[in-house]
This record gives structure tokens, C-alpha cells and sequence, in this order.
């Protein structure tokens, strides 16, 4: 936390004086530019259709940052009480889990049945992998 | 009057038309450092993180095991919804301008803010009610397959968060006059509470956005 909000209004943690507010209220402009060309970026970009792993990549970074400039200045999480921070930290590490799972599953799917291709984009190409490997159930599911 | 001595006050019954005062409305409690209201919406947030997640894993998993899943622009309108993510940003920063204002001791620019935030949420909901239409139009159901499965529950999902800021923002706009007099601080937090909720809706509609449209 900075020295600046720690010196800040007991009432609800922010600085109140005219100056300070004003201040405030160019960042949030400034943070709308930078959202605003980020969107134009982003979709410029899918406009090249590039393969699917980069563009996945290069769609993340984009969209983290954003999101980042959201939490940090219009969320105010930049200059924030620790409690929350804590809170947050619990937040992260479970969303994280719920993103690790289906991912690592997906390597899973590849190791466990060698006739399932992944990439193979051909409508034909649509097996089931239960119901050819019935013997090989997914371990990390107790039906399907 | 003080929040304790309210309370006392209208516990006794010596005046029936006192309400009882909800205590750390403006004031930061002690052990928290933060009003009570602000911590709860962070709370809050936080399930809905994982509300959110839960969908974006499903997502991951269907289509990383998918054999076909078709690329965004083949099957959705990117113009909308770029207008929409433009629109969905400005709102955002409308909210905390409100906010802003409001600290400044300006009601009439804050409720003129919460106004066009309002505004925001109505476009941002025709424009969805013109992309549902069309994808109808064109049999396009969440039973048709997993990609629009995932389109319809993801975006109606966030459309209703959208609808929900809509709801709170009336209310406070209703209710503006009669709580700024009577506590303006407590207005001023009622407003950056909500301004919380509506960036977290932001938040995931920008990666809802490039998760589903430009992927």
C-alpha cells in the first residue's frame, strides 16, 4: 500500500480532497484509452486468423492485461487493505485449479487412447473415445 | 449520531421511526480496515470468480477434446460484439466517474454518470437481444452443439450479471436524492460497491469476449 492511501480518509480508504479525485479521475481516463486501443489490438489481430495455439496465446496475454488495468485502477486493487489481497490469493489459487484440470486432463485423453487425435480437424474424425475403449475408462471421472 | 447510539436508541423503543443502523456502513471496522459492505462485495466477487471459472474450465475441457470446434468469427457477429466490449468498457469508467463525483460532493454530475452507466447496460443488452435473435433465426440453439452450448449458457450467464448491475444502478439512481442528504458517505459506498460488481462483469466479458468470439 502506498504512503499516499494509508494517509487516506478513515471513512471508506480513499482521499477525498478535490485534488486527489481529479487526479483520480484522469488515471481512470488514461486506463480507458489503453483498454480501448488493447480491444482494437485484440480484434485486429483475430482478424489474420492465425493458428489456434498462437492466437490463444497472443488472446490471453491481451485479455489479462486488460483485465489487470480493470482490478488494479477501477477496482482500486492497486492501493487495497490486505484483507482483501488474502482473499484474493485463496481466489487465485482455486481459479487456477479449475483451469489446471480440464488442461491436464486433455494430455490425459491423448496418453489413454492412442487412437484419439486431437488435431484431427476432419468431421469423420469424431470418435468416441469411451465407447472404443471401454476396457480404458478415464480414471479421473467415475462416469461418463 | 453515531451508529452504537442509533442502534441503543432504536432498541429501546424510545422511537419507533428510528431504523436500526447497520454499524461500519462509512466508518472502516478496526480488525478489517474496510467498511463492511466493501469486504462483503469482495467476498462475493470471489464466488463469483469461481461461478465464472467453472465455466471457462468447461469450456477448456470440451473444446481441447473436441475433434471440431469451430473458429469464432465462423459462427458469431465480431462487430456487435467489439461495439458491445467498447460500450461494456465506457460504462465502466461512467461508474467510477459517478463515484468520483460523487466524492467531490457533486450529486447532479454522479446521478447523470449512473445515468448513462444505466444507459450502457440497456445497449449492451439490445445489442445481445439482436445477436440471440439472429443465432435463433438461424436454428442455432444451445441443444445445436457444444459450441453454442457453451455461447448461450456463458453469454446469458453475464447477461444476467449485466441485468442485475442494471437493477441496483435504478435503484440507486431512485433512490439518490433521499440517500445523499440523509448519508452521503454511505451513498458514495452503496456506489463504489456496486462500481466493483460492474468491473468485475466487465472483467469477464473481456475474456468472455476474445474466448468466444475471436478464437
Amino acid at each position: 500500500m502506498t504512503e499516499h492511501a494509508e494517509h487516506a480518509d478513515h471513512h471508506h480508504g480513499h482521499d477525498d480532497s478535490p485534488e486527489a479525485v481529479k487526479k483520480e479521475i484522469r488515471k481512470y481516463l488514461y486506463v480507458f484509452y489503453a483498454l480501448a486501443v488493447l480491444t482494437g489490438v485484440t480484434v485486429w489481430i483475430s482478424t489474420f486468423h492465425l493458428p489456434i495455439h498462437t492466437a490463444v496465446i497472443i488472446a490471453l496475454v491481451v485479455a489479462v492485461t486488460k483485465g489487470s488495468l480493470v482490478a488494479a485502477f477501477f477496482m482500486h486493487l492497486i492501493s487495497e487493505r490486505k484483507l482483501i489481497y488474502a482473499v484474493l490469493v485463496l481466489t487465485v489459487f482455486f481459479f487456477g485449479m479449475l483451469m489446471w484440470g480440464p488442461w491436464h486432463h486433455r494430455y490425459d485423453a491423448e496418453r489413454e487412447w492412442p487412437g484419439y487425435d486431437l488435431h484431427a480437424a476432419k468431421p469423420g474424425a469424431a470418435a468416441e473415445p469411451a465407447e472404443q475403449h471401454p476396457q480404458q475408462p478415464d480414471k479421473s471421472h467415475k462416469s461418463h | 449520531m453515531t451508529a452504537h447510539a442509533e442502534s441503543l436508541h432504536a432498541v429501546e423503543g424510545h422511537d419507533a421511526h428510528h431504523e436500526i443502523e447497520i454499524p461500519y456502513t462509512v466508518h472502516a471496522r478496526p480488525d478489517t480496515g474496510l467498511y463492511n459492505g466493501k469486504l462483503g462485495i469482495w467476498l462475493f466477487l470471489a464466488s463469483e470468480v469461481m461461478l465464472f471459472g467453472a465455466l471457462f474450465s468447461t469450456l477448456i475441457l470440451l473444446r481441447t477434446s473436441a475433434p471440431t470446434w469451430p473458429r469464432g468469427w465462423e459462427e458469431l457477429n465480431i462487430t456487435l460484439a467489439t461495439i458491445n466490449t467498447f460500450n461494456l468498457i465506457a460504462s465502466s469508467v461512467t461508474v467510477v466517474l459517478a463515484w468520483a463525483n460523487l466524492r467531490l460532493g457533486n450529486l447532479k454530475r454522479g446521478k447523470l454518470f449512473l445515468g448513462i452507466t444505466l444507459l450502457c447496460g440497456f445497449i449492451f443488452m439490445g445489442i445481445k437481444a439482436v445477436e440471440y435473435a439472429s443465432k435463433f433465426q438461424h436454428h442455432h440453439y444451445p441443444s445445436t452443439n457444444n459450441f453454442f452450448a457453451t455461447y448461450f449458457v456463458m453469454t446469458g450467464l453475464h447477461g444476467l450479471h449485466v441485468l442485475g448491475g442494471m437493477v441496483v444502478f435504478t435503484y440507486l439512481l431512485l433512490t439518490a436524492d433521499k440517500w445523499y442528504a440523509k448519508n452521503r458517505d454511505q451513498f458514495t459506498n452503496r456506489v463504489e460497491v456496486t462500481g466493483l460488481y460492474w468491473h468485475f462483469v466487465d472483467l469477464v466479458w473481456i475474456f468472455l469476449f476474445p474466448t468466444l468470439y475471436l478464437l
